[in-house]
């Protein structure tokens, strides 16, 4: 059966597979610096990011690879996420990873390193595009394995290879269930195609196959996103991996998943929301309770953040729980906000760095409020922003989904979120009050700034405080392209 | 466009410094305090503007802002918002003023904060759509975060972070108030205005009405929900404490008389008893409290929680002179409050040290700070002639008059008075009067800086206790639309059982008549 492929559908991604090639190939020209690399990842996926707007604003949609393949608004929009996300993480890997290398006198490898993160992205986006169990099992794979490697990346380092070792056998674990879901709806109803699915569970089939495929697939997803009780392998991952690996794994692939998530939940399965929505609302009262209490305990930022984002996953369920067009479109602003911010938040830690390594306890943040003002002024309102502040990103991203919330008629579960916001508060303006208002023990080690990171910083910054005052630019984008 | 340019002035003094802050310490005070009385000056605009006649919002502007989440940038003002507005405008220069020479490190971090507190607070009063106001009662936190956790005490840490905290774990209540809300407002988003034109009330009226209410009684604060003021109000700096007592305390009643009272008249009916009960406890607690304090700034605290028992009390009484005479005691104790923890300030810079064990005598070497004082201690103790009584005695005969709560709450709210004479005169007598030791022989009396910073204050104090008719006329007509909603959905809860409830219909007594009793009785 010839397959009719319309090339035009998969611009966004060709960029990215080209991009890729391009890396591999500079990376074996001996002769060419290094940092190139890191740039050459910037400008292939601000291509992408482009065409992908472009592809969004002239409404180019479709399915090809026979229905395999669906780009839509949805899709248009995550991809539009992914590619901030990427190209905010390449920018600050340039100075990240030539500083670290000069600290040990030892020429890191650059080249795999951005040929995973390309690879990742292009995992990402065929999941947020997959029409078809089968091609988002493809893309959580490509994704997550090159994951496994770049959380390792720094092996000299016994942290860093423990982490992938450990997000290796989790993820392994999570693939399973994910792939065993499948199975179990492949035997429900006979197809793998969500479409096909979608009917047969409109026709009223709802076997027990099908019921046990989906909760299964829940499992899977839960752990790719970390929802508690599924979410133990991110603490230590992110605080094992080299910190822009963290910040990248904390934005993109969350996202990554949730869009899988949304796109088979809400759709797909929107017959079965009865037999779901108590599972979600459940997890996301546990993820959001759970990530903030568990981050209050915190000392060490890295993991900090890690518990942070884990509860930010929980906000995000409280816009799939709700099911609606407009939780749908809530939780994709609210991922896109997180992203931005969170990725803020790990450029920030690395800024901090002090002259010998990272500043990693909390403690050592004290004085640097006066000592650097601007990298504390920027961290701040990151921080801000994550607790949901107005007239942050943070504050219009909480605000929407609970809005969304409220009209689905979960009024207690935007009550915890609402409480549960409050619980942030505490640990997040605890940097702030460790920064500008504790003693430092003794002179405040600084190390200058590098100049691609203060930039990735301060355009993260301009982008929460826009969208945090004018959210116009992004809601219609986001309403337009939910399901 | 004038309101708007009040609200938004002191955030372009923000910017000024921020982009200035090189420019050394007499510039950015400078650029504070000119912003500041820019800004006051014209807030003065808003006040010979403002039509006493109408019920309507004035000086409202409605744009455009977010149009697919339904909320507008409305604003406008009444003759509630309209002395909150002025207050706020007044006290910032004399607390920029005031914190002239205080302080030491961080002077343009410390400007920038007031400042954006400013506008903070400003757009609280003014914002006319339910996302704009709770989008300044949040991010009016942030900066007052910074004042106390930066500029503060020994513990200000702990002060700050519960100050936080505690308003946090309130508002979130009222973010899913405000989004019930919306979803009965039909097309007309988070506006205001519509929600009190809607007839027939709320879906879950009573639990909407607590989760707004329990907001603003933290905020307030009303017994049991006060334990976070103290601690605050000591960490704080002085001017801190004097925007806290004077203006952020007044965010939770007026929050009340805009939210809880129109919008959920029979609710706040049914709830009416708990709150007057929690009001009268905290009327004779925080007193009671406040008569033990061995430290001024604690007692002045603990004033504040009696006093703005009052306040409260004055709000639910469903009554004309009642709910007038809470709104103008929210002023009197800004006003007076305010002038205590300022006067608090100017001895503790001199002496560093609030115990009152450690004064006394200072009379003789401070008399003219003893004459100012005396003043604003007779003010707080509402006497006759200084603007605590005129609040404080509408507040009791609202009470009287009013068949929502029984007679008993009066009298136990009226021993509060006498409570507060107790503790400021003792208070008074310790800090005073005696033989100054060598050290408080030798303090310097106030300068002409002080003065200045005491003055104004001073003014309001007498102006508002001889002649309140000004202040009294320009709220008349929009308590009066408070008034009319309470009691017209209120009265069924009510029942008219109490023979006072209708020579009150007969006669209800208006600002005039209170200033024509007030006066018979001063002759």
């Amino acid at each position: 059966m010839p397959i009719d492929i319309n090339w035009q559908l998969l611009m966004p991604e060709l960029v990215i597979a080209s991009t890729l090639l391009l890396v591999l190939v500079f990376d074996m020209v001996d002769a060419l610096s290094k940092t190139v690399l890191g740039w050459l990842t910037l400008v292939g996926t601000g291509i992408a990011l482009w065409v992908s707007v472009a592809m969004r604003l002239d409404n180019t949609y479709g399915t090809t690879f026979g229905g395999m393949f669906a780009v839509d608004g949805f899709s248009l929009f995550f991809n539009i996420i992914f590619l901030v996300s990427t190209m905010l993480v390449s920018l600050i890997s340039i100075n990240y990873l030539r500083g670290n290398s000069a600290e040990r006198g030892r020429e890191r490898r650059q080249g795999p390193y951005y040929l995973l993160i390309l690879l990742a992205t292009l995992g990402m986006m065929l999941m947020a595009a997959g029409n078809e169990l089968i091609v988002v099992f493809l893309g959580l794979e490509l994704m997550s394995l090159s994951l496994y490697v770049l959380a390792g990346y720094f092996r000299e380092h016994s942290v860093s290879s423990e982490a992938g070792m450990k997000y290796l056998l989790l993820g392994a674990f999570a693939s399973a269930f994910f792939l065993y879901g499948i199975a179990l709806l492949y035997g429900g109803t006979g197809t793998t195609s969500l479409p096909e699915i979608a009917a047969a569970v409109a026709s009223g089939s709802s076997s027990p196959l099908l019921l046990a495929g989906m909760f299964l697939l829940i499992v899977g997803f839960g752990f790719k996103v970390a929802i508690v009780p599924f979410h133990q392998w991110a603490p230590d991952v992110y605080d094992g991996a080299p910190t822009t690996v963290a910040a990248f794994i904390s934005a993109g692939p969350k996202a990554a998943g949730f869009a899988a998530f949304l796109r088979i939940f809400t759709e797909t399965f929107q017959n079965l929301q009865p037999e779901w929505s108590g599972v979600v609302i459940l997890l996301a009262m546990l993820t959001m309770t759970g990530g903030n209490i568990l981050a209050i305990a915190q000392t060490n930022i890295k993991r900090m953040l890690a518990y942070s984002s884990i509860a930010h996953a929980g906000y995000v369920l409280i816009g799939v729980a709700a099911a609606n067009q407009e939780g749908v479109s809530s939780a994709m602003l609210y991922l896109l906000v997180y992203c931005i911010m969170n990725i803020g938040a790990f450029t920030a830690v690395i800024l901090a760095r002090t002259s010998t390594g990272e500043r990693l306890a909390l403690s050592a943040y004290a004085g640097l409020g006066f000592r650097k003002p601007l990298l504390a002024l920027f961290l701040t309102v990151m921080l801000l922003s994550l607790a949901g502040f107005p007239p942050t990103a943070g504050f219009v991203g909480k605000f929407y989904v609970f809005k969304s919330a409220v009209q689905a008629g979960h009024f207690w579960l935007v009550a915890i979120g609402a409480v549960n916001t409050a619980i942030s508060a505490f640990y997040y303006l605890r940097v702030v009050v460790t920064m500008y208002m504790r003693e430092p023990a003794g002179e405040v080690d600084v190390a200058p700034y590098p100049r691609t990171l203060l930039v990735g910083l301060v355009l993260a910054a301009i982008g929460v405080l826009l969208i945090g005052i004018l959210p116009s630019l992004v809601l219609n984008s986001a309403q337009n392209s939910a399901l | 466009m004038l309101l708007s340019t009040v609200i938004f002035l002191p955030l372009l003094g923000v910017v000024a410094i921020a982009l200035l802050r090189g420019m050394g310490a007499s510039a950015i005070k400078g650029i504070a305090m000119g912003v500041a009385v820019l800004t006051f000056l014209i807030s003065l605009g808003l006040y010979t503007g403002f039509d006493a006649t109408t019920t309507e919002m004035q000086f409202a502007e409605s744009r455009a802002w977010i149009p697919q989440l339904g909320t507008r940038y409305d604003i406008g003002i009444d003759g509630i918002s309209l002395w909150l507005v002025l207050l706020t405008t007044f006290l910032t220069p004399v607390c920029i003023l005031a914190a002239w020479n205080s302080v030491e490190k961080g002077l343009s971090g410390f400007m920038m904060s007031l400042l954006a507190l400013e506008t903070g607070m400003l757009g609280v009063f003014c914002a006319m759509d339910l996302f704009l106001f709770f989008v300044f009662w949040e991010s009016m936190l942030i900066p007052m975060y910074f004042l106390i956790g930066i500029w503060g005490g020994e513990r200000r840490v702990y002060a700050t972070i519960k100050f936080v905290l505690y308003t946090m774990a309130g508002s979130a209540l009222m973010l899913v108030g405000i989004l019930a809300l919306y979803f009965q407002n039909g097309d007309n988003g988070f506006a205001l205005l519509p929600l009190y034109e809607r007839v027939g009330g709320f879906t879950h009226a009573n639990l909407l009405f607590m989760a707004f209410f329990i907001a603003f009684a933290i905020k307030v604060p009303l017994f049991p929900f006060h334990t976070w003021l103290p601690d605050a109000h000591v960490e704080a700096p002085t001017v801190g404490s004097v925007i806290l007592a004077g203006v952020l305390l007044k965010m939770g009643t007026y929050g009340i008389v805009r939210f809880c009272l129109p919008l959920f008249p029979e609710a706040a009916a049914t709830y009416t008893p708990l709150i007057v009960t929690l009001a009268v406890v905290g009327i004779i607690y925080g007193a009671l409290v406040a008569m033990v304090q061995p430290d001024l700034k604690k007692l002045v605290a603990y004033s504040s929680v009696s006093h703005l028992g009052f306040v409260v009390l004055g709000l639910f009484t469903q009554h004309h002179a009642g709910i007038q005479g809470g709104v103008l005691q929210m002023i009197n104790h800004g006003l007076s409050t305010g002038a205590l923890f300022l006067l608090v300030g100017m001895i503790y810079e001199r002496r560093h040290s609030r115990m009152i064990v450690d004064f006394g005598g200072v009379a003789k070497s401070m008399p003219i700070f003893a004459t100012v004082f005396m003043i604003t201690t007779l003010s707080s103790i509402g006497l006759p002639g200084l603007n605590g009584f005129v609040g404080e005695f509408m507040i009791l005969l609202g009470s009287f008059h009013s068949g929502a709560f029984s007679k008993v709450y009066v009298v136990l709210a009226a021993t509060g008075v006498i409570l507060a004479a107790v503790y400021m005169l003792w208070m008074f007598q310790r800090v005073m009067f005696g033989t100054p030791d060598k050290t408080n022989a030798a303090l310097p009396d106030l300068n002409a800086r002080e003065l200045a910073v005491l003055l104004p204050v001073m003014l309001f104090i007498v102006w508002i206790g001889v002649y309140p008719k000004p202040f009294l006329n320009r709220m008349e007509k929009s308590v009066g639309v408070v008034v009319t909603k309470v009691r017209q959905e209120a009265a069924p809860a009510m029942g008219h059982t109490d023979f006072l409830d209708n020579l009150d219909d007969i006669e209800r007594p208006t600002a005039t008549d209170v200033q024509h009793q007030k006066e018979a009785e001063r002759k």
